[in-house]
């Protein structure tokens, strides 16, 4: 044997004793028990949620500004809508006093509210000559002449004053306690 | 004939498939060991980027799962996509980034190896070579897969299996 093919013979040799080595080799290995928990965080929705959870919440933040913007002018609409409501109800109620309040003979606690009321209308209406516009003014005029024209409903109902006007006006109108 | 265990495995796949992540946890629990061997050695003997890679690729496989058509092809195509992370991975370059910054340790295998030797030789082997040497001899790829995987030719293929063979053999003596 040559000194060529011993070589030959131990590369071959080598060459087998890797192949078992490399055949022995283990391929299976336990896996560590935190590797599951961790592919399980990742599988849950949980970063879609997250991502929607933010936009509710950006979407909720939106929401509260655009309404609490939205309702100023509707607060605003409905005290006007009371002070109209207000005055109608008042020109209503006052149409009647020339002719009949005169002939109502009132309880002595409403005529004293009755007296009251147009003190205080009388005061107001002063004070909004001298402050035109002003709406605090305003809205306490048309308050006070609102309770005064739920008294004369009251006296109507109690039948001390009739009127035609009341009686024709529709149910379910909306009050709004002042 | 169908065993029992093919069975099971067609229940998991497609409980899987429907969205039940226990019957995921059950493919898991029975082929994560058959792949953290091939994805430690892939990563040159780092524990937790073969850690890494095998999360994703169970998270990746819960993606396309619904690519699987038949139940007994899951464990191949499992393999595959481990693979196929393993491999991306490092062509982006993970790896050297990290051997660059790492302090230079004997790799451990994660498991009682019985030829820690041949192990830790493996690990050692420069990327390509080893790559091939894992695929071609441990996965019994051809080396026209290989290539395809890897973007060389078959011939770059075989060349690096016998470079992995000679240092192998160099350093086993």
């Amino acid at each position: 044997m040559s000194s060529n093919d011993e070589s030959m013979n131990d590369q071959t040799i080598d060459d087998q004793a890797l192949d078992r080595r490399l055949a022995a080799l283990p391929q299976h290995a336990s896996v560590d028990s935190t590797i599951w928990p961790k592919i399980e965080h990742r599988l849950r929705p949980h970063s879609k949620r997250a991502w929607f959870g933010g936009a509710a919440a950006a979407a909720c933040f939106l929401a509260v500004v655009t309404i609490t913007n939205y309702n100023a002018p509707n607060w605003s609409e409905l005290h006007r809508t009371m002070a109209l409501q207000a005055e109608a109800e008042a020109m209503s109620a006052s149409s009647l006093v020339p002719q009949m309040i005169s002939q109502v003979s009132w309880p002595e606690d409403m005529r004293i509210a009755w007296n009251e009321y147009e003190v205080a209308i009388d005061e107001l209406e002063r004070a909004l000559e001298l402050n035109p516009g002003y709406q605090v003014l305003i809205d306490t005029l048309a308050a006070k002449r609102l309770q005064q024209s739920r008294l004369v409903n009251q006296a109507q109902s109690i039948g001390m004053i009739r009127n035609t006007h009341t009686e024709q006006r529709p149910t379910g109108v909306q009050h709004y306690d002042i | 004939m169908v065993t029992d265990e093919q069975t099971m495995l067609d229940v998991q796949v497609q409980a899987a498939q429907d969205g039940d992540r226990y019957a995921f946890e059950q493919l898991y629990q029975a082929h994560a060991s058959g792949l953290m061997p091939m994805l430690w050695r892939l990563s040159g003997g780092d524990r937790a980027l073969a850690e890494d890679w095998l999360q994703d690729s169970f998270v990746l496989a819960w993606k396309k799962l619904k690519q699987v058509k038949e139940p007994k092809a899951f464990a191949g195509w499992l393999r595959k996509l481990a693979v196929n992370r393993a491999l991306s991975e490092k062509r982006r370059g993970r790896l050297e980034s990290i051997a660059e910054y790492a302090e230079p340790v004997a790799p451990e295998p994660p498991w009682p190896a019985a030829d820690l030797d041949l192990e830790r030789a493996i690990a050692d082997l420069p990327k390509r070579a080893r790559e091939v040497l894992v695929l071609f001899q441990l996965e019994g790829w051809t080396h026209d897969e290989i290539a395809r995987h890897l973007n060389v030719n078959s011939g770059t293929s075989k060349s690096q299996l016998n470079r992995a063979r000679s240092l192998l053999k160099e350093q086993l003596k």
